[in-house]
């Protein structure tokens, strides 16, 4: 991490827009970096292909609150 | 599950890397405090970008000046603090236009700010393709833009997490990787109306990237849709906009880019088409008045 000299806030009101994707509480997802004009395969935690739903609790929560 | 990338898919998406860039804005407030936010841009000609709205929140704050750079469109890397520190090449960019209003009671947003790069012009080839498609629930859609760092406070803010809060975020560091281009799949959820909903992994950093489908950039050229966004988001244009009309046998579509497009707001991990008005019409329009 390089060290920075600016000071750095996430936004002020949009922090939490972004999720992360959860599994049974730990963090998944598919992801890929460009690099060199290809796609490669991150070697972050992929989603379990057994289970159809991982969702994580936030977005259960959200849904919950859109469907009142 | 989302679908495995084609080698197809695949050399698209290489292709509409190179229209993307990282967002720096720099909030300056009279009281001399300062801070710095990043996020993702793309050009859709070759002189303006579309971003999320919330990212240039500052520009409507009278007490505070905002700065805004991107980097060159396209680069695989982009170091967040050489860009804010200007220690490599940048774009200076103005705000054109700020389109930020409820679209429903549940929260969701129209969340999409204009960008110019002044004399700073890219070609076509950094310009974004859009497709008209709408995903379905299921299909597989991705989002790509330039995840910023990722801090612990963010990641323990995830309700439910099992693991230990420097697992997850190591996990999280790892899937989306700090100024890299990256790209983050998962499967539509629902579509509804003006929105779609998702399971992706993002994070801050990537707001303002775009979601693509089956390689594209989501996105349609609709006069109807046009219109509506266009009287909700300034009447006084109505009168301008209906003398523009007449004019568009004579555009390319390119020029009059009616062009409604999918921007990575992510509020609760939601997207929403967002509508962009193509301001240089817009000018040619007010200047037939």
């Amino acid at each position: 991490m390089e060290d920075m000299d600016v000071a750095v806030d996430l936004g002020p009101t949009r922090y939490d827009l972004e999720c992360l994707q959860l599994e049974e509480g730990h963090v998944v997802g598919s992801t890929a970096v460009v690099e060199d004009e290809k796609l490669v395969l991150t070697n972050g935690p992929a989603p379990d292909p057994t289970k159809s739903e991982y969702l994580s609790p936030r977005m259960e929560l959200i849904q919950a609150c859109l469907n009142r | 599950m989302p679908e495995p990338i084609t080698e197809e898919e695949t050399e698209t998406i290489i292709k509409m890397a190179k229209c993307l860039s990282m967002v720096c804005i720099e909030e300056m407030r009279r009281d001399g405090s300062k801070k710095t936010f990043w996020g993702t841009a793309f050009f859709i000609s070759e002189t303006r970008l579309l971003t999320a709205a919330h990212n240039v929140e500052g520009s409507q704050d009278k007490n505070t000046t905002i700065k805004i750079r991107v980097s060159a469109p396209g680069l695989s890397v982009v170091s967040p603090f050489k860009l804010a520190r200007k220690q490599m090449q940048s774009i200076e960019c103005d705000v054109v236009e700020r389109i930020y209003h409820p679209v429903d009671d549940l929260g969701n947003y129209m969340d999409i700010a204009i960008l110019d790069s002044g004399s700073h012009l890219v070609p076509e080839d950094q310009w974004l393709a859009l497709t008209s498609k709408v995903p379905s629930p299921k299909s597989t859609i991705s989002v790509i833009g330039y995840p910023g760092a990722i801090q612990l406070a963010w990641v323990t803010d995830h309700g439910g997490l099992t693991d230990d809060d420097f697992k997850a975020r190591g996990d999280a560091e790892a899937l989306l990787p700090t100024g890299h281009l990256t790209l983050s799949r998962g499967v539509c959820r629902e579509s509804l109306q003006h929105i779609i909903r998702y399971n992706i992994s993002t994070c801050p950093g990537m707001s303002g990237g775009c979601v693509l489908l089956d390689g594209k950039a989501i996105g349609m050229a609709r006069m109807v849709v046009l219109m509506k966004a266009f009287i909700s988001v300034n009447p006084i244009k109505i009168q301008a906009l209906c003398q523009w009309r007449r004019h568009l046998p004579e555009m390319s579509s390119r020029f009059f880019g009616d062009i409604m497009s999918f921007i990575d707001f992510s509020l609760s991990r939601s997207f929403e088409i967002c509508c962009l008005i193509s301001l240089e019409n817009r000018i040619v329009c007010e200047d037939t008045e």
